[in-house]
Formats: C-alpha cells, sequence, structure tokens
C-alpha cells in the first residue's frame, strides 16, 4: 500500500517536472520571438529617425552618442507598449517634424510633395500641345514642287550615288 | 507681342529661381528650429552639482516672469565663450539664469563654475542627458528663454552672441515677442 502511493507520487512528481520544462521551453522561445520583433521593429524605426548630430544620416548609421541614446530611448518606448506611430510622435514633440527623414504631408511640405508631380504634368501638356501643334502646322504648309535647275541637281546627285 | 511674351517666361523662371536660391544661400540648415517654442518645458526634477548648490525643477522654472535656462557642460569649449555674457547678465538683479549641466560630471562642473563663476541661480544635474532629450537639446550650449508660466518662447543654439542677446534674448525677457502658450 505503502509502496503504491511513493509510486504514484513519484509518477506525479515526474509528470510536474515534464510539465514544468516544457512550459520553461515555451516561454523562453515566446521570449525569444518577443525579442526578435522588438529588434526588428526598433531596427524599422531607427531608419526613419534622422540623427541631430551627423545630420543626414539616420540614427541607425550614426554613432553619436545622441543617436546612441534616441535608440535606446525607442527600445523602452516599444517595450512600454508604444506603436510605431506613437514613438515618431514621441521624438517629434521633442525635435519637430525635422527628426524624420521623411517629411509627412501637411500644409507647410503640400509645396515639397506636390510640386514635382505639378511640373510633371505641366512638362507632359506642354510637350504634347508643341507636338500636337507642329504637326498642325507641317499639315498646313503646301508642298512647293522644286525649281527646274534644282530637280537638275538632285537627279545628277542621286545618279551619282 | 505673343513670340515676345514667350520670351519673358524663362527671364521670368530664372529670376524667381535665383531669388530662392539666394535665401536658400543663407539658411542655416544646422540649426534645427525648437519644437517646443510655445509649449510648456517638461515635467523634470534634477539634483544639484553639490549639496551647497540648488538643484532644478519644472516649478521653478514657471516663476510668474521670464527665465533663462543655459545648457552648459565643462568638457564643451563653446560654452566657455559665451559664459562671459552670463557672467555679465546675472549681474543685472531682474535677470534670471538658471542651467541644465549636461552630461556632465558634477565634480568637473564646480570646478569649471569656482574657476570662471557662477552666474546661474539653480543648476539641474542632467548626468546621462534624458531631461536634455525632453527639452530637444541636441548640443551644447543651448539657452532658452521660457515665460512666467513655464512656457517656452525661444531657444538658441550653439554660443551666444552679443548680438542674438541684445535682438531675441532681452525683448523676450521683457515680455515682447511673446509667443502664446499652447494649453496641454
Amino acid at each position: 500500500m505503502q509502496n503504491k502511493i511513493t509510486q504514484k507520487s513519484k509518477i506525479f512528481l515526474m509528470l510536474i517536472f515534464i510539465f514544468v520544462l516544457i512550459e520553461n521551453k515555451v516561454h523562453s522561445e515566446d521570449k525569444i520571438i518577443q525579442i526578435e520583433v522588438l529588434e526588428e521593429r526598433s531596427q524599422k524605426i531607427y531608419k526613419e529617425i534622422r540623427c541631430l548630430v551627423c545630420q543626414n544620416q539616420s540614427i541607425e548609421d550614426s554613432n553619436a552618442g545622441l543617436a546612441k541614446q534616441i535608440k535606446l530611448i525607442v527600445k523602452e518606448l516599444i517595450i512600454k507598449g508604444y506603436t510605431d506611430k506613437e514613438v515618431h510622435n514621441y521624438l517629434v514633440d521633442r525635435y519637430g517634424n525635422w527628426i524624420l527623414l521623411k517629411p509627412p504631408f501637411n500644409t507647410s511640405t503640400a509645396a515639397l510633395w506636390l510640386l514635382p508631380f505639378a511640373i510633371l504634368l505641366l512638362a507632359i501638356f506642354s510637350g504634347t500641345f508643341y507636338i500636337l501643334k507642329k504637326n498642325k502646322f507641317k499639315k498646313k504648309m503646301p508642298v512647293i514642287p522644286l525649281e527646274h535647275d534644282e530637280q537638275k541637281k538632285l537627279n545628277k546627285i542621286l545618279d551619282d550615288f | 507681342m505673343k513670340k515676345n511674351l514667350l520670351f519673358i517666361i524663362p527671364i521670368i523662371t530664372f529670376f524667381l529661381l535665383s531669388i530662392f536660391l539666394a535665401i536658400g544661400l543663407f539658411l542655416k540648415p544646422r540649426e534645427i528650429p525648437s519644437a517646443l517654442i510655445g509649449k510648456h518645458v517638461p515635467l523634470f526634477n534634477l539634483q544639484p552639482v553639490s549639496e551647497k548648490l540648488n538643484g532644478l525643477k519644472d516649478s521653478d522654472l514657471a516663476i510668474g516672469k521670464p527665465v533663462l535656462v543655459n545648457v552648459f557642460a565643462s568638457w564643451c569649449g563653446p560654452c566657455r565663450i559665451e559664459h562671459p555674457l552670463f557672467m555679465e547678465l546675472s549681474r543685472n538683479p531682474d535677470i534670471t539664469i538658471f542651467a541644465i549641466n549636461h552630461k556632465d560630471n558634477p565634480s568637473n562642473a564646480i570646478r569649471w563654475l569656482d574657476l570662471y563663476g557662477n552666474p546661474y541661480k539653480k543648476i539641474g544635474s542632467d548626468l546621462d542627458g534624458r531631461i536634455s532629450i525632453d527639452f530637444g537639446v541636441y548640443g551644447v550650449p543651448e539657452t532658452f528663454v521660457i515665460d512666467g508660466n513655464g512656457c517656452v518662447q525661444y531657444k538658441h543654439i550653439s554660443v551666444l552672441t552679443k548680438d542674438i542677446l541684445d535682438n531675441e534674448i532681452i525683448p523676450r525677457l521683457k515680455g515682447k515677442k511673446h509667443v502664446k502658450c499652447k494649453i496641454k
């Protein structure tokens, strides 16, 4: 009887042990995935943030102290549960839109974003207009027949050829 | 007549372009306008650099009259250049100057202040530069003008000059050129 109980409890203990092992493994895998996601998200954000010291470099490329510190802050914010947009806003609140390598579209940047397309359209319109006009002009022009001596010259050239 | 008009277009374009390029020549792209102007100072509470001196916290910056906040460090060469200007300003009892000691060793800061004089009423020691980031600081020295309600009015980046002091900072300390604060 006594023996049976210990047998049972042994099995029970073993089961617990196995369960803890599996649970631990799953948990650590979860952690690894979490770290990978964090890494991926922060890397993406690094590329979009301008380094304030080495301007025109992203904080990912920069070795400046401030860039390193902002990288840490980005990670901190992600861990706190900020979305990518919220991380951007956090930095923009402190350093202005300037810190984003890709300027957002708003009233002050409308010209920057739209002017290239406007110029392209203008070029297409004026180009087609010019070609159409030229063709029309050509069609209207009567073909003047060659003078007698001109025809002679042309014939001579063609013969020599 | 129509042909003449067509000839004028490139000339006008050229002049417009030259005007824009001329403006571009005098821009200072390295000096980023502060995002904090018209906003309240961030919340912070910084320790003093030594036990004898006062630390700095956000409520110190809303004392009913405009104040100056200078971000400095003992390791910063240009800070030494502008320091005499702050010493001169501090002799005026109407002007209150505070400072944030940026990523500096407090004992070095104390030695620096002993050597060149201390124009600051209160100094907060920002050891890791975290509060400086909340202030949008990206290099030392930087100088802020903050109004009586704790609202940022102006920021000057790099060495303070007599010209900037007289034309930008002093008028703001007197309450001129006031920027309305956005309510949080």
